[in-house]
C-alpha cells in the first residue's frame, strides 16, 4: 500500500526537482562579444612592445583545471624601450563563471604554488579621471624568487577584491538568471621592491586599458567604468 | 489537520526498499538525486579533493542496507511535523544550491532530504542506531573549493617542508628554489609533489570506514581514531614527498614522474591505511578494556 505521507513526500521531492531546473540561469552574457582577448588588448603600445610566453606559474596542458576554467589564456611579457622594465601581464578569460569553473584568486593559487605572501591587501588603480579599478596588490616571496603582483577580477559586471565577494558576485548574477563570463588580469614584476613595482604596474595598467579600443574595454574594467573611462578618453590611445 | 496526532498503524519498516509502499519516496529521491550525481560525476569526482565520492556513495549505501535490519526493532515512523520542517529546510537549500550553482550546498540539501525521508520512516531512534551508515554518507558533501584550498595552501608549505628537511638531514642533496625542488639535476614541481593533500578528506573517509568494519561502531573509540586520522594524512603526504624525491635522486625523472601519474595515489591510500592500522594496533594495546568496542 502506498501512504499518503509518502506520496506527499515524494511530490515535494518533484517540486523541489523541477524548481531546481526552472531557477537556474539560462541567459549567457559574454562582454567579450566572440572575440579575443588577444585581439582586444595590444601587443604594443607607448613605449611597451611584448612577446607571447607561455604560462609561468599556471600549468596549462590539456586535460589540466586551468584548461577548464579558463577558454583563453594570454600571457605576454611587456617590455620598456626606455627604462627595460619588464612585466609580466596574464590574461586569463573564462566564458562560463560556475562554481566549478571560476577564476582562481592569486592570493590563494600563489601560495599553493610554494609562494609565501608577504604582502596582500586591496587597491585601488586609477585609470584616468575618477575612473580607478578595485585590485589586490600582492608582494610574493619563494626562495630565490620574488615577485609583485597586481591583479583584478572582472565576473560580469563585478570587481570582486576577494574571494567573498567573487561568491555574492557570481550568485547575484545568478539572481538575474545570467551566466556571465569572467576575465582575471594579473601583472607581475619579479622585483625585490613592492612598493616601486606596484607604482610601475599602475602606471602601466593605466596606459594599457586605456590603449584598448573604446568599445571592448568593458571586458577588462567592467561597462560602467568603460563608459566612464570613454568620456574622458574617446579613442584608442596608442 | 486530522492526521497530527493520529497513531499510525502501518507495521515499522522492514527493509530499505518495499514495492509498491515505498516507490513514490524513492522516485522523489532519485528525481532529487539523478542531476546532483551528474554534476558530481562530471565535476567534483574528477578532482583529487573529491575522487573518493563515488566509494562513499558505494560504501555508505551499502552499510545503510546492511544496517538496515538493526533498527527495525526500534524502528517508529517519525514525527510529522519534524519530518516536514526537516524537509523543507533541505529542498529549499537544494533548490537553491541547484539554481544557482553551489554544488556543496546542492548536495548537503540532498543529504538532508534523505535523512528527513528516513526519519520519516524509522523515527529518531531508528536513525541514532543507524548513526554511522548515515554519518558516513556525509562525506558525499563536497568541501567548497575555497574551503580546501585555505585548508591544504599551509598544509602543503608544510609537507614539503617537512620531507625536505628530513632529507637533507640525511644527506640527500634537495633544494628548493620559487616553486621548484631540485634534487641532484632534477627539478619536480612543489604542487605535483603535494597534491595529495587534495585528498585528505578522502584518506580521512578511508581509514573511518576501516575503523568500523575491524572494530564496529563504538563512538569513543570511532572519534578517538578518527582524530588521529588527520595528523595520519599528513605523515602520509610527507611520505609520499620523500618516496618521489628519492626516486628522482636514484632512479632519475622517468621512474619518478610514472610513480607521480600512476601509482601515487593507491601508494597514499595504502600508507595510510598502514599508518591508521598501526595506530589501531597499538592503542588496542595500550587503552584500558573500557575503551575498546564490545
Amino acid at each position: 500500500m502506498i501512504a499518503r505521507r509518502d506520496l506527499i513526500i515524494g511530490g515535494a521531492c518533484a517540486v523541489a526537482a523541477a524548481a531546481g531546473v526552472a531557477l537556474k540561469p539560462h541567459r549567457e552574457v559574454r562582454l567579450l562579444n566572440g572575440l579575443k582577448m588577444a585581439e582586444v588588448v595590444p601587443p604594443a603600445f607607448g613605449r611597451w612592445t611584448s612577446e607571447d610566453v607561455g604560462d609561468p606559474l599556471a600549468i596549462n596542458g590539456k586535460g589540466t583545471l586551468a584548461a577548464a576554467i579558463y577558454n583563453e589564456l594570454l600571457v605576454r611579457v611587456y617590455s620598456n624601450a626606455a627604462t627595460g622594465t619588464q612585466i609580466t601581464s596574464l590574461l586569463a578569460y573564462g566564458g562560463k563563471q560556475s562554481d566549478d569553473l571560476q577564476l582562481h584568486r592569486p592570493e590563494i593559487c600563489y601560495p599553493a604554488f610554494g609562494y609565501a605572501l608577504v604582502r596582500n591587501e586591496p587597491t585601488a588603480l586609477p585609470i584616468a579621471g575618477q575612473v580607478a579599478v578595485p585590485a589586490r596588490r600582492l608582494a610574493a616571496a619563494a626562495e630565490g624568487r620574488n615577485e609583485s603582483v597586481v591583479y583584478w577580477s572582472r565576473i560580469g559586471e563585478f570587481l570582486p577584491q576577494d574571494g567573498g565577494q567573487q561568491r555574492s558576485a557570481r550568485l547575484q548574477i545568478s539572481l538575474h538568471g545570467i551566466i556571465a563570463d569572467g576575465l582575471l588580469s594579473r601583472f607581475s614584476i619579479a622585483g625585490d621592491y613592492p612598493e616601486h613595482d606596484w607604482k610601475t604596474i599602475g602606471a602601466f595598467v593605466a596606459e594599457l586599458v586605456t590603449a584598448v579600443r573604446p568599445d571592448m574595454r568593458k571586458v577588462l574594467i567592467g561597462s560602467q567604468r568603460a563608459s566612464e573611462l570613454q568620456r574622458l578618453a574617446p579613442t584608442a590611445q596608442a | 489537520m486530522a492526521e497530527v496526532g493520529h497513531v499510525d498503524v502501518r507495521p515499522p519498516a522492514t527493509s530499505l526498499f518495499v514495492l509498491p509502499r515505498d516507490l513514490p519516496l524513492w522516485a522523489g529521491l532519485a528525481l532529487l538525486a539523478v542531476p546532483t550525481l551528474q554534476s558530481l560525476g562530471g565535476q567534483v569526482w574528477t578532482k583529487e579533493s573529491g575522487a573518493h565520492g563515488p566509494i562513499v556513495l558505494a560504501v555508505g549505501a551499502w552499510l545503510l542496507a546492511r544496517e538496515f535490519p538493526k533498527a527495525r526493532p526500534i524502528a517508529k515512523p517519525g514525527a510529522l511535523w519534524a519530518t516536514a520542517v526537516g524537509l523543507l529546510l533541505s529542498l529549499s537549500l537544494y533548490v537553491f544550491g541547484r539554481a544557482f550553482d553551489f554544488i556543496s550546498l546542492e548536495v548537503v540539501g540532498l543529504y538532508f532530504a534523505g535523512v528527513a525521508i528516513l526519519y520519516s520512516r524509522i523515527g529518531y531512534r531508528g536513525l541514532v542506531k543507524l548513526w554511522f551508515p548515515v554519518g558516513y554518507l556525509a562525506f558525499l558533501a563536497p568541501p567548497p573549493g575555497w574551503f580546501m584550498d585555505q585548508l591544504t595552501a599551509p598544509l602543503k608549505q608544510f609537507v614539503s617542508w617537512a620531507a625536505m628537511s628530513m632529507l637533507s638531514t640525511a644527506g640527500v642533496p634537495v633544494d628548493r628554489e620559487g616553486v621548484t625542488i631540485y634534487v641532484a639535476s632534477y627539478r619536480l614541481l612543489v604542487e605535483d609533489a603535494c597534491a595529495g593533500m587534495n585528498s585528505i578528506v578522502g584518506l580521512v573517509a578511508v581509514s573511518l570506514l576501516y575503523i568500523y568494519l575491524l572494530r564496529g561502531s563504538n563512538l569513543r573509540y570511532a572519534t578517538l581514531l578518527a582524530a588521529a586520522t588527520i595528523p595520519i594524512a599528513i605523515v602520509g603526504n610527507i611520505i609520499r614527498i620523500m618516496t618521489l624525491i628519492l626516486l628522482t635522486y636514484f632512479f632519475g625523472d622517468a621512474v619518478a614522474q610514472g610513480f607521480l601519474h600512476e601509482t601515487a595515489g593507491l601508494f597514499l591510500f595504502a600508507v595510510d591505511l598502514l599508518l591508521v592500522f598501526a595506530l589501531d594496533q597499538a592503542l588496542w594495546r595500550v587503552l584500558p578494556k573500557s575503551w575498546r568496542p564490545a
